[in-house]
């Protein structure tokens, strides 16, 4: 054979591969083909959950409400839910459903709804707080065992046939160490069948709704924390400026009344003299409580308060402070009344619970108006308490505005400008709660509405004759050191 | 839409995702279906519904074998409930 020959030989093409071959080679492909098809759908599934991530949604209930509907959409998990672990609750309660039509049919047929379900997370039978608890998938093939306590077993049964779903998985969700949600999906087939695609579009899907949810509960308390930062900051404005103007006041009045005197001294009568130094001085006591109210509020508020703990006979403590107020009572013609029962002493800081009585004192008798009246009753309601009762017949409040009295710059009209008006630096209840529960007690305020008076009252412990009383759960051990955290 | 248009649909939607446009190709050689391929849309107009089914996945099954055959059953697993044994074409029992 020449050369030629021998080339031609080899160029000739093979011959066709039998058909049994071909068909090998066709279902192999079809398989690969298969599989591709698979990793696809489970990477077009994870790209529209990464859509809602980056999307610009912060809200938790729309992005889970998405997240449930893009399950859905996937035939294999007809029914998802997405749940959040409260643990300051202590409950696991539910987000979202997927919107789908048997989730319809169920809330139709059966009469119920599948929105705001909640799970104690003490129900150790349900096996959400299992999957919380254990930080693990948990499976099951009756829904009652994830529906419990909302509906009965038959009420799960019924709802089981519905959606068509013969098992359940439950998914912890965690983010950042700690388990903040749950994901379920219930299958149209058993969880033991699974198949490997699905199971690792499950795994990943479990990674990218937690980052989804974590996102969203990340930026709910940091838009919280915001918004208290606002308030902190206009009320830190307000009282920048009030105080400004409340120190101004005294220091003018005081700077004015002694200008007169020292300028115009030879033309000035002895008793005019000594009515303006008089004025003088009041201006500058006025200006020292108010430094003190600001510098309390400092050290309660930096936790350097000092306490200095005795035993105190209450009544005379009362009638002391009522002295101080006697004068200004009669100024507005108030009746002012004083009524003690046999009293055991007191143990605590005099001065602190001085300063509690001249508070409710003064207060009571600014918004009492001319001619009313301010009764003031100790009582000692059992062996651990005594309670003083400041009852007047004055301005009055809405009871549910009762709560903001005690804090800072707290006031029920419009602004802290009403407060300057008054005489007052929005102080005074709020350093009087602040030494109430210092010194183990308790400080409530309650009123039949506006114009219709108001009653301030608090407790204090009775002296048992031991230096340092177990008193109430929140009270603090009374020592003559510092308070510091 | 009835069942059988549905199983239809289902089963060449399914083809369509694994092999391409020639799960429909495939699908208009089967007598009794009515394929429009430009608008995926797909009518069973035959007596034998059942029959017509079965040839569908037939038609897949001489191609792709056994393969294909188990990927029409995941395909239409949740309507089969709704029929009756004698109603199920036999490839997909």
């Amino acid at each position: 054979m020449d050369v030629i020959d021998a080339q031609a030989t080899q160029q000739m093409p093979t011959l066709p591969l039998p058909p049994t071959e071909i068909s090998h080679v066709t279902e192999e492909l079809y398989k690969k083909n298969f599989e591709l098809a698979e990793k696809n759908k489970t990477l077009l599934i994870l790209r529209k959950i990464d859509d809602i991530i980056l999307s610009s949604l912060t809200d938790v209930q729309a992005i889970a409400q998405k997240v449930t509907n893009v399950l859905a959409e996937n035939e294999i998990f007809p029914v998802a839910r997405i749940y959040l672990v409260e643990n300051e609750n202590k409950v696991i309660r539910q987000l979202t459903i997927s919107q789908t039509e048997p989730v319809e049919n169920a809330e139709k047929t059966l009469g119920i709804t599948f929105q705001k379900l909640l799970v104690p997370l003490t129900d150790e039978k349900n096996l959400l707080v299992q999957a919380v608890h254990e930080e693990k998938r948990k499976a099951t093939h009756s829904l009652f065992d994830v529906l419990t306590p909302m509906f009965s077993e038959e009420q799960a049964r019924k709802i089981q046939d519905i959606f068509g779903i013969r098992s359940t998985l439950v998914l912890p969700l965690i983010a950042r160490g700690q388990v903040i949600g749950i994901l379920t999906v219930n299958m149209s087939e058993d969880y033991e069948k699974l198949s490997a695609y699905d199971e690792d579009l499950l795994t990943r899907l479990v990674d990218l709704i937690g980052i989804a949810l974590d996102k969203a509960l990340l930026y709910k308390e940091v838009e919280e924390a915001n918004e208290k930062l606002r308030a902190l900051d206009k009320l830190k404005d307000e009282f920048i400026s009030i105080t400004s103007h409340e120190l101004r006041t005294p220091m003018n009045t005081a700077k004015s009344y002694l200008w007169m005197v020292l300028n115009k001294a030879n033309s000035l009568p002895e008793e005019k003299k000594k009515v303006y130094l008089e004025r003088a001085y009041l201006s500058s006591k006025r200006l020292i409580f108010l430094v003190n109210d600001m510098l309390n509020i400092s050290r309660i508020e930096s936790g350097r308060i000092l306490l200095m703990p005795g035993i105190i006979p209450y009544e005379h403590l009362v009638r002391e402070a009522e002295n101080e107020f006697v004068e200004k009572a009669k100024e507005k013609h108030i009746t002012f009344t004083v009524n003690a029962g046999k009293l055991s002493d007191v143990y605590g800081d005099k001065e602190k619970i001085r300063e509690i009585l001249l508070n409710l004192f003064s207060n009571a008798i600014k918004y009492t108006q001319e001619s009313g009246t301010i009764t003031v009753t100790i009582s000692q309601k059992d062996a651990k308490w005594i309670e003083t009762a400041v009852k007047d017949n004055g301005r009055g409040f809405k009871i549910e505005d009762a709560g903001k009295l005690f804090t800072k710059f707290g006031r029920l009209h419009n602004s802290l400008t009403d407060v300057a008006e008054q005489d007052g630096t929005g102080l005074g209840l709020y350093i009087a709660k602040q030494f109430t529960e210092l010194s183990g007690g308790k400080i409530w305020a309650d009123s039949k509405g506006e114009g219709k008076g108001s009653t301030f009252t608090f407790t204090i412990p009775v002296y048992n004759g031991q230096k340092i009383i177990a008193s109430q759960e929140s009270a603090p051990n009374l020592q003559t050191t510092s308070l510091s955290s | 839409m009835d069942i059988y248009t549905q199983m239809a649909e289902k089963i060449i939607e399914e083809q369509e995702r694994i092999i391409g446009p020639i799960a429909y190709e495939q699908a208009a050689k089967v007598s009794g279906l009515v394929v429009d391929r430009k608008k995926h849309a797909v009518a069973v107009d035959g007596k034998d519904k059942t029959a017509i089914i079965e040839s569908l996945v037939e038609q897949y099954k001489a191609l792709f074998g056994q393969a294909s055959v188990e990927a029409c059953k995941e395909a239409v697993k949740s309507l089969l409930p709704k029929l009756s044994d004698n109603q199920i074409p036999p490839l997909l029992h």
